[in-house]
């Protein structure tokens, strides 16, 4: 497995997550925007969302310009790459787990193709034994 | 005084602690022949026993002379903590020993515990809800597992479920949610704990058999669950085969390691109707036991330990 260069991703909360796929969604887009998507259904402020927007430009996920008095934001990387960081970051932080004891796993990893043969003949007989 | 009190308290704990740990280890190879001739969740327990021993007993024999010495007969010499027990460089040693243990153990467990907690959350972002009752993890890595502690969650990757039946993944997720519902995970990191009180090499010998247990004993709960110990046994080998397969072999399965597959199948093939003793009340009752005989013999206990480091080497 190649070695993941980027740094690894800043913690995220939910309503951020909420903005970064509205942003995904839309290509751009600016508070008032992100809080008619994700804000007012539940019940969140323009502020909020605002504050939201402003952690993820801090934490290097949007960009933004201003326009006129506004900032419009965009995000620094697409969709499928941040899953994709994600994803590798959750294994990684398994694979740590796993080398501590910590992960309960179903199947330990067998080299040996041989053994796995005389595991199932051992079954067969089994089965066999028990249907006789 | 609180400083010669601790030391006591401590050489007495090592002195205890590694006289059972090296009891217990005498006791493994005749453990582990009659471990495979009984049902998992016993294995389980008579090994939690054997890993809780040495701490269990230090605690229990020196609250025994502390409740006789100070309650039942206390003398001016007693009650100046005025031992004659010296410290001599063995003990020394094995005090700094289990020191370093038990230091290691703890900050061990509390990195594990954080890492844990931010680990499942990371894998739960990452992941899926199903309403099966487990979270969909999204690689093609055909994988299977229980991670977090107090809340524990089943991860299945997309590959795992891609590639087997509806059978197998019964049998999968009867497994995994046992180890789930009995929080094996804290099992471990806290087992790591008390097997600090343990002499190095016999800690890591329990560490091993006990992770087998958990993973018997999971096998059996799905065997009871999926009605069949040899389909259960046959997943077991499936979803092996599936991570031989002619794709590369990621980091990620080779760092998750289960127990011995060999044992494992076997247990499921023989385990039925294999006796399930001791029983928790009989445990208990014998950890009772074990409380009352250290206040009843708390003298001949204190001559044995007095005994014992005047015969040390050094």
């Amino acid at each position: 497995m190649s070695k993941n260069p980027s740094p690894p991703l800043p913690p995220l909360g939910g309503l951020e997550i909420l903005v970064l796929e509205y942003l995904w969604d839309n290509g751009e887009g600016d508070v008032t925007g992100a809080h008619a998507a994700v804000g007012s259904r539940r019940g969140i402020t323009l502020n909020t969302v605002g504050s939201s927007l402003e952690r993820l430009h801090r934490k290097g996920l949007v960009r933004r310009r201003k326009i006129s008095h506004a900032y419009r934001y965009e995000t620094t990387v697409d969709r499928d790459a941040f899953r994709a960081r994600r994803l590798e970051e959750a294994a990684g932080g398994a694979r740590e787990l796993a080398s501590r004891g910590l992960l309960a796993a179903f199947v330990e990893l067998v080299s040996d193709a041989d053994a796995l043969d005389e595991l199932e003949q051992l079954i067969a007989r089994k089965r066999g034994g028990g249907a006789a | 005084m609180t400083a010669r009190l601790l030391l006591l308290a401590v050489s007495g704990t090592a002195l205890i602690a590694f006289a059972v740990s090296l009891a217990v280890a005498a006791c493994i190879p005749m453990l582990r022949r009659r471990l495979d001739r009984v049902a998992p969740s016993a294995q389980a327990r008579v090994l939690l026993v054997a890993a809780l021993a040495p701490a269990f007993v230090a605690f229990a024999v020196q609250a025994g002379w502390a409740i006789h010495f100070h309650l039942i007969d206390p003398s001016p010499q007693h009650a100046q903590h005025d031992c004659p027990i010296p410290l001599t460089p063995l003990l020394a040693a094995g005090v700094l020993l289990l020191v370093v243990r038990l230091v290691v153990a703890s900050a061990r467990t509390t990195v594990g515990a954080w890492r844990s907690y931010f680990t499942l959350r990371s894998l739960r972002r990452a992941s899926v809800p199903i309403r099966a009752g487990f979270d969909l993890f999204a690689t093609a890595e055909p994988t299977a597992f229980v991670a977090g502690l107090l809340r524990p969650r089943v991860f299945l990757s997309r590959g795992l479920l891609a590639a087997v039946d509806q059978h197998a993944l019964a049998a999968i997720l009867a497994h995994e949610t046992a180890h789930a519902r009995r929080r094996d995970p804290l099992r471990r990191l806290l087992s790591a704990l008390v097997l600090a009180f343990h002499l190095p090499g016999v800690a890591q010998m329990i560490d091993t058999l006990l992770a087998r247990a958990h993973e018997c004993v999971a096998d059996a709960d799905a065997a009871r669950k999926v009605g069949d110990g040899p389909r259960v046994a046959q997943t077991l080998i499936q979803v092996a085969r599936l991570r031989l397969a002619p794709a590369p072999a990621s980091a990620h399965s080779a760092a998750i390691l289960g127990s011995d597959l060999d044992a494992r199948v076997r247990h499921l093939l023989a385990v039925a109707g294999a006796p399930d003793a001791p029983s928790v009340a009989l445990l208990a009752a014998g950890a009772a036991g074990v409380v009352v005989l250290s206040v009843a013999f708390a003298v001949p206990l204190h001559a044995a330990a007095e005994l014992a480091v005047s015969l040390l080497p050094l």
